[in-house]
């Protein structure tokens, strides 16, 4: 696999020359009307919306939307497990399951479960709008699109260096590692905590000596406090903004929907 | 037919009328690029004022190594300049004295007759004329883009963004980068970094680009490739300065040559006389360039008279050995 997958996908998309905030509006839009609907049919809903968008639109494998959705999924299990199990009173008319600990039971409400599901479900679509986002936004888009926003500098200017620099470090660090490896850094437990331990400490001094190089290559260009740079001038698509339209109208027609419902 | 041994022309180019195709060159063309001469006769190094100039400069770091000694030398005005010496010879440091980055522990800078001053405005200024490429273009590129990182410059210098837009197209399509200009910095390869991180000082409108070893680790095609698009910034008008230690290149690419050890200079003039002292180059870390020491022997075994000018490529030296010893050869033992 390529080393930087989701960079290889922004750059290589049928949405790549799409307008940034088109697809700023797209994911932006459908986290915000999820997060206030807090409705797992919303959810699910704009899952589906979004991953067809992605696999669809802009051309981006089922499978490998799929994969980088999935990735963050560990931690949303984890995080909606404690909300699904509480303590219980193991008579309730409510409870699915309840477990004697102690003089305590600890189990599964229906409520419980409900909020589980909810929050789950909302995470995942929030996880799979901003996915969209960033499998077809290249970072310079992002930050052109926030500069022309008038995002504070300082935010975009640690953006840009942090995301420039990842690059130099994972290959800095895959150097080590394989230079580490070759001199059986890492022939058992020990041995790799210790060189484990070295290349950290390598990396940081690297990335000092690396900051003031790149201070003094920015100075020679006269680098004066500001990194400022052109923006590109890209073009609305109306086919975009009406998909977009679409898929925000039916995602609140449906909270609405499920909120009268509530109330009936 | 006669050959004129001190002129040779780039590979694929139109000999000039009444100048036979030697093998050599045909060699070239076939072996695909290649480093070759073009020698301006009209460069004579005394003549041209310098567009750079150090006056007994030195240079200590904090820490007390002393980089620079007391050194004075010129960098000719519209001439490529290669400046040669072991690693650690003061090459880079003398560079970053040049573009006022680093100030001189004493002595002066001199820029275009005036020497350079410290403040703000004045380094700005300094800074656009004198163009600085680094070595490790990863140090140098910080933007996401390609277009993005060129555009850093322009803006820097207070150019109206209309303007910047401009100049930045223009360097694109003069550097043919045109191809990667969307692409992220970090998907490049280290040679289309070395000629996008030149891009981002061209972009500046230099009079004299320095660009500290150019060439290392540079793969003999991107290494042409490299010096082609140096060349036709020279072209231009341009002064440019090179550091190397590839002995080859410099003869062949050089107009002038400066020789550093261990921050003293140790010789300049033309590349010719500089890299054919062997003596001198041993001093400096360095081992004299093939071509010179081929001609050396052919002269020892009597193929080549003492008068034969120094060949600075494999072409020249073909040539000198058409001209003197295939005479010679063919009265040995005449033609069928």
């Amino acid at each position: 696999m390529h080393p930087f997958p989701i960079d290889l996908y922004a750059y290589n998309n049928r949405l790549r020359d799409a307008h940034p905030a088109e697809k700023i509006l797209f994911a932006g839009l459908t986290m915000l009307i999820c997060l206030i609907a807090s409705s797992p049919l919303v959810a699910v809903l704009a899952l589906a919306c979004v991953t067809v968008a992605v696999v669809r639109v802009a051309g981006i494998p089922l499978r490998a939307f799929w994969y980088f959705v999935r990735l963050p999924a560990g931690f949303i299990v984890i995080g909606v497990l404690t909300l699904a199990v509480t303590t219980v009173d193991p008579a309730g008319p409510q409870t699915l399951l309840a477990l004697p600990v102690g003089p305590w039971h600890i189990g599964v409400v229906e409520s419980s479960l409900a909020r589980a599901v909810q929050v789950a479900s909302v995470s995942f679509a929030c996880v799979a709008s901003m996915l969209a986002l960033a499998l077809t936004t290249p970072m310079v888009d992002l930050t052109d699109q926030l500069r022309k926003w008038r995002v504070p500098q300082l935010f975009i200017e640690l953006m840009v260096l942090m995301y420039r620099f990842i690059f130099v470090f994972i290959e800095t660090a895959q150097a080590m590692y394989i230079a580490q490896n070759a001199r059986l850094g890492y022939s058992n437990w020990r041995r790799s905590l210790r060189s484990a331990g070295m290349l950290a400490a390598n990396l940081y001094l690297r990335s000092q000596s690396r900051a003031s190089l790149l201070f003094t290559a920015l100075t020679a260009r006269g680098y004066s406090g500001e990194l400022r740079v052109l923006t590109a001038q890209p073009t609305w698509s109306r086919r975009n903004l009406i998909l977009i339209a679409c898929v925000e109208s039916l995602l609140l027609l449906t909270t609405v929907a499920t909120w009268w419902g509530a109330f009936v | 037919m006669s050959i004129d041994p001190t002129r040779s022309h780039a590979p694929g180019a139109t000999p000039p009328p009444g100048v036979q195709d030697t093998e050599g060159e045909a060699a070239a063309r076939h072996n695909g690029p290649r480093i070759v001469a073009r020698r301006p006769e009209e460069a004579t190094p005394a003549a041209a004022p310098p567009v750079l100039a150090a006056e007994a400069v030195t240079f200590a770091y904090p820490d007390g190594t002393v980089a620079l000694h007391d050194l004075s030398l010129q960098l000719p005005q519209g001439l490529r300049v290669a400046i040669l010496g072991a690693n650690g010879c003061g090459k880079t440091t003398l560079f970053l004295n040049l573009n006022g980055i680093l100030r001189p522990t004493s002595g002066t800078i001199v820029h275009n007759g005036e020497p350079i001053a410290y403040d703000r405005q004045s380094l700005r200024e300094l800074r656009r004329r004198v163009g600085l490429v680094f070595q490790d273009p990863d140090s140098q590129l910080f933007a996401a883009s390609v277009r993005q990182d060129i555009s850093f410059g322009p803006l820097n210098l207070g150019w109206s963004e209309e303007v910047a837009r401009a100049k930045v197209e223009q360097v694109i399509a003069d550097t043919n980068l045109g191809e990667l200009v969307d692409r992220p910095t970090h998907m490049l390869s280290y040679g289309q970094k070395k000629r996008v991180a030149i891009a981002g000082v061209l972009v500046m409108e230099p009079d004299v680009i320095i660009a500290d070893e150019p060439t290392a680790g540079l793969d003999p095609e991107t290494t042409a490739r490299v010096l082609d698009l140096l060349d036709t910034l020279h072209d231009a008008g341009r002064s440019i300065v090179i550091s190397t230690h590839d002995v080859e290149m410099a003869l062949a690419w050089a107009d002038h040559a400066i020789v550093l050890g261990r921050g003293h200079l140790l010789a300049e003039g033309p590349p010719a006389t500089v890299l054919s002292d062997e003596h001198l180059l041993r001093e400096a870390g360095l081992l004299p360039p093939l071509v010179v020491e081929a001609y050396r022997q052919l002269r020892g075994a009597g193929l080549l008279p003492a008068s034969a000018p120094v060949p600075r490529t494999v072409e020249d030296l073909t040539a000198l050995l058409v001209r003197h010893a295939k005479p010679r050869l063919a009265a040995d033992s005449p033609p069928e």
